[in-house]
């Protein structure tokens, strides 16, 4: 199977130059493989949300490497970080952070606002493609606060993949949720993976998602603890 | 036997519980040995089962409907267990449970009933066992073993930690895993055993080194 993501002996150590550094992950090995569905678990303070913003360039390894379909990032300059996360990473988060005076499609439509590109009718096609894969094409063009806490999660994860994003990191993507609207959430996750292919990394704490996922990875103390493929 | 294993089958497809149990009883009362109804009809039935819809929710209540018979049968055949207990009994005892949140228990009671077969003494304590109630039995029924069965792979990751206490709490206990998950996964996890344990010949074995 072929890989979109290596981590070879990543170390990040918070507080390098003080007295007292702490060291939250710990020479990490890890591949993912392409087109996969995999949970990351672990307790608070167990290294992984570092992990998942150091794999999203939203932060920087003290050591090692991160490969993404075989290339090193850390060889990118912070322009070329910038275009690298806005076309090949969707985010989702436990929070949402739609934007309260703008509609379903606005939302998701967001990206391609905050780049100043056009808005082109085939990336408006495709936000109306997403939004009705997420079954929200009736609530297009309803403001987000007048949407359900599941519906807006789900604009959230319409919005992740408008740049047709190779990887999907989701923190917590069903922290918020009550158990329906978890479900819900995961079934449409497992469907974009099986239909656009896309690879997921989830960090969750919800055993309901976790073991529904192809592999299950364990972080604690900032190491991998284990590993476990379906 | 092939012939009657598939007649048992079309009978699990269709649902048809009465026939099914009524099925097992009369191989039964035609003297084929508990042993052989566990391993050409029991096992099987669950081991082979494959869903025909494509659709995961129809699946998963399908196979809690044939999981429900074979469950009947296991209890109803019981009395022939009895019968078939080996005389010299050894005078060890095994608790058997599955871990918290692990709700698929037919392997553990097939197990158990295995064990019971061989002579031991037999505690099977339940599905879905929360950790601190593993850790009481063992505190107050002072077993040789801990025998745990373990179906979904996720709790691979909640049975690694809760071994690792035991063991470290426990000097005397000898750990027994088994299950789909252990048969599938073993290699994928730095998980605390003394014993893995799959199918009937594993048991007999084991029972032969048993002193």
């Amino acid at each position: 199977m072929d890989k979109i993501l290596e981590l070879k002996e990543l170390v990040k150590i918070y507080g390098v130059n003080t007295k007292n550094p702490y060291k939250a992950l710990h020479e990490i090995d890890l591949s993912i493989d392409k087109h996969s569905f995999n949970a990351i678990i672990g307790q608070s303070g167990s290294g992984k949300s570092t992990m998942l913003n150091i794999i999203g360039t939203l932060d920087k390894a003290t050591k090692g490497q991160v490969l993404f379909n075989g290339e090193d990032l850390s060889k990118y300059n912070k322009d070329q970080l910038a275009d690298f996360r806005n076309k090949k990473i969707g985010f989702i988060f436990q929070f949402h952070y739609l934007l309260p005076e703008f509609t379903a499609l606005e939302n998701v439509l967001m990206p391609f606002n905050i780049s100043k590109k056009p808005i082109t009718k085939d990336i408006e096609e495709r936000a109306n493609m997403l939004l009705e894969t997420v079954g929200l094409e009736k609530y297009k063009n309803t403001i987000s606060t007048n949407l359900s806490g599941g519906q807006q999660q789900r604009v959230a994860i319409a919005r992740s993949l408008i740049n047709q994003p190779d990887l999907v990191l989701a923190d917590e993507p069903t922290g918020n949720l009550d158990s329906d609207s978890t479900e819900n959430v995961y079934q449409l996750l497992r469907k974009i993976n099986k239909e656009l292919k896309t690879t997921f990394i989830i960090i969750t704490h919800d055993r309901k998602i976790a073991e529904k996922t192809d592999r299950i990875i364990e972080l604690k103390d900032g190491k991998i603890y284990a590993d476990i493929k379906k | 036997m092939e012939k009657k294993y598939q007649h048992f089958i079309s009978m699990l497809d269709k649902e048809n519980k009465d026939d099914a149990i009524l099925f097992i009883h009369d191989l039964l009362e035609k003297d084929m040995s508990i042993i052989d109804v566990y391993e050409n009809f029991i096992i099987p039935s669950l081991a082979d089962y494959e869903c025909n819809s494509s659709k995961e929710e129809i699946c998963i209540w399908k196979e809690h409907t044939r999981t429900s018979i074979i469950r009947t049968i296991l209890e109803s055949t019981y009395p022939y267990l009895i019968k078939a207990r080996k005389q010299d009994s050894i005078n060890k005892l095994i608790v058997l449970a599955c871990p918290q949140e692990e709700y698929h228990e037919i392997g553990a009671i097939v197990s158990a009933n295995y064990f019971y077969l061989m002579g031991y003494k037999v505690k099977y304590i339940g599905a879905n066992t929360p950790n601190f109630e593993i850790k009481s039995a063992l505190k107050i029924l002072q077993p040789d073993y801990l025998a745990l069965s373990i179906t979904n792979y996720y709790n691979l990751i909640q049975t690694k930690k809760l071994l690792e206490e035991i063991v470290a709490e426990n000097d005397n206990v000898k750990i027994i895993l088994g299950g789909q998950a252990i048969k599938k996964h073993r290699d994928d996890i730095d998980i605390t055993y003394h014993y893995i344990l799959n199918s009937l010949d594993d048991i007999k074995r084991f029972r032969g080194e048993d002193k």
